[in-house]
């Protein structure tokens, strides 16, 4: 055998493979366009009529757009306020030659060290004494605060904006908080993407801290619905396949437009 | 007057860093001082008030055995742990070597296939791979069926569920730590592995003696990352089996989990979140100083 032809081999194992590899989710998403009595047909049929009837059933008879409405709200201001607090506190540790700074961004960092899964308990308890059990404040704002944030922007602050345009700001007579709108903000343009792709999808996906602010229906979002409905007694499995179709697009869509930052953030930060 | 400008300078400094301050205090480090006081209380949501108990509760954790215990569920984390690091490690190499392979055309599409299950929620993955696994409309049973095999209720058997569960879990992040290794293979200098092929170094000579030494520090990332994700599984596998069937796939977070905010025993609870806390801390650093020792 010639090497072109091994070559061709080798490609074509490694993209059957590839299929093989995530046919659990196209299954999902094709089965998802099939009749409720197809899905379960005896014996098993492969292929069936295509119809948009789950969809319409979800959208119809379930919460779906109200939990979109919610993961949509918390996902985009959690992350917003995110590169915001992330960008400040990193150009506070990369440029600002305060005493306390070492101490502060080991403490960022050691909060890294303490996963949610160990403090949820006490969690609950600081969410339910101020109030903010049931509430978007809830879900927005604790987990806008995230040590990979501060890490990634620190880090590219130090690394990419140079001091002397600082400095030379400060000469002109420009105000810390205006440097900070005028000089970092605008020069950090590859960490906020790199921040606003990763915070998006973190939110998006996220599930154990709704699970512990959110008891109402109100402000369920996407991830509480989709594992609420698949706890029901009588599964309707054609409505809940559409629906988790349905709650993949958002981060696929941000994923295919935003690929490298993806990437960037991995390889960046490496933690979550 | 540097006493004043020095005292400028660090207002400024706090004033920028006081969003994350005030957030990464009272929700993470506060609740993590207050936990431990609550472990050593029988604080319950039912009771109003928070009695002193001292070991009471760690007692009553290491003194329970039975199969629904916490001990067990820590003991199946462990197993789950020891399954899912070294799977994790060597097949995300694999996804790695084989997207980062000069034979392999289209190399970002498969990059893309093999990263997208990562980008998906915990919850979709569950869901897609339980009804991947459906008894009576899952793609694995319809196959074997084809085949003339005999379909399984492959989430119903104790050891069939775990198996799956560690699967499932290792094909979630494979693609995640698949990046990590493509990073660390693609900067190693082309140069080093001319140089040995012109000393005679075969293939799996440059692969043993070259990649692998020079991709260590990933690797100790890949292998302390996947300890900790092991550790805290929770997501997954509670919308995945719901820690069933019985408890074969109940791990240490579920448990916390359940005792917290199904029977509202909140000093246990927390005794167990602060067990299952050194236990992280403890692992991470073994790991730290077996990679250091070995090298």
């Amino acid at each position: 055998m010639n090497r072109k032809s091994i070559i061709i081999i080798v490609n074509l194992l490694v993209y059957v493979f590839a299929i093989v590899y995530v046919t659990p989710i196209i299954w999902t998403v094709i089965s998802s366009f099939r009749l409720e009595k197809d899905l379960f047909a005896y014996p098993p049929k492969l292929i069936s009529e295509f119809t948009f009837r789950n969809y319409t059933n979800v959208i119809q008879n379930t919460d779906i757009l109200a939990y979109f409405k919610n993961s949509s709200i918390v996902s985009i201001t959690s992350t917003i306020i995110t590169i915001i607090i992330s960008l400040m506190a990193g150009y506070a540790l990369a440029k600002i030659q305060f005493r306390s700074k070492n101490f502060f961004f080991t403490l960022f960092l050691s909060t890294l060290m303490i996963p949610m899964q160990v403090i949820m308990i006490s969690i609950y308890f600081v969410l339910a004494r101020i109030g903010w059990i049931n509430t978007y404040w809830g879900l927005i704002i604790p987990p806008a605060a995230t040590p990979t944030g501060v890490f990634l922007a620190t880090q590219y602050i130090r690394s990419t904006i140079p001091t002397e345009v600082i400095e030379s700001a400060k000469i002109d007579g420009a105000s810390e908080l205006k440097i900070f709108w005028r000089i970092i903000i605008p020069l950090s343009q590859p960490v906020i993407a790199a921040l606003a792709v990763l915070s998006f999808t973190w939110r998006w996906n996220d599930y154990i801290w709704p699970l512990l602010v959110v008891s109402s229906p109100k402000y369920m979002t996407v991830q509480l619905g989709l594992a609420l409905f698949s706890g029901e007694h009588t599964v309707q499995w054609g409505s809940l396949l559409a629906m988790t179709t349905l709650s993949m697009i958002p981060v696929m869509v941000v994923f295919l437009a935003f690929q490298r930052y993806f990437v960037k953030g991995i390889t960046m930060g490496s933690l979550k | 007057m540097a006493v004043s400008k020095g005292y400028r300078v660090e207002v400024t400094g706090l004033f920028f860093i006081l969003p994350n301050l005030v957030i990464f205090t009272l929700f993470v480090i506060f609740p993590a001082i207050s936990g431990i006081f609550l472990a050593f209380t029988d604080y319950s949501m039912l009771g109003t008030s928070a009695n002193f108990v001292g070991f009471e509760n760690f007692v009553k954790i290491f003194s329970d055995f039975s199969t629904s215990s916490f001990l067990r569920s820590m003991l199946r984390t462990f197993l789950f742990t020891a399954m899912f690091v070294p799977l994790v490690f060597f097949f995300s190499l694999f996804l790695s070597v084989l997207t980062t392979s000069e034979i392999v055309k289209g190399k970002s599409i498969l990059r893309a296939l093999f990263y997208w299950p990562w980008i998906l929620s915990p919850v979709i993955v569950a869901l897609s791979w339980k009804w991947f696994l459906d008894i009576d409309a899952g793609f694995l049973n319809i196959i074997l069926e084809k085949v003339g095999m005999e379909p399984r209720m492959w989430l119903l058997e104790p050891d069939l569920a775990f198996f799956w569960v560690t699967l499932v879990n290792v094909w979630y992040v494979a693609g995640y730590f698949m990046v990590m290794f493509n990073a660390a293979l693609t900067s190693i200098p082309m140069q080093v592995y001319d140089a040995a092929s012109i000393d005679g170094a075969n293939k799996w000579q440059r692969f043993w003696y070259i990649t692998f030494p020079l991709l260590k520090p990933t690797s100790v990332l890949v292998m302390v990352l996947s300890t900790i994700m092991a550790i805290r599984n929770f997501e997954l596998v509670y919308v995945f089996t719901k820690g069933g069937p019985g408890n074969a796939t109940m791990f240490m977070v579920q448990k916390v989990y359940e005792a917290g905010f199904q029977d509202y025993k909140l000093g246990l609870a927390s005794a167990m979140s602060v067990v299952m806390f050194f236990v992280l801390l403890g692992l991470t650093l073994l790991q730290f100083r077996y990679m250091k020792g070995e090298e």
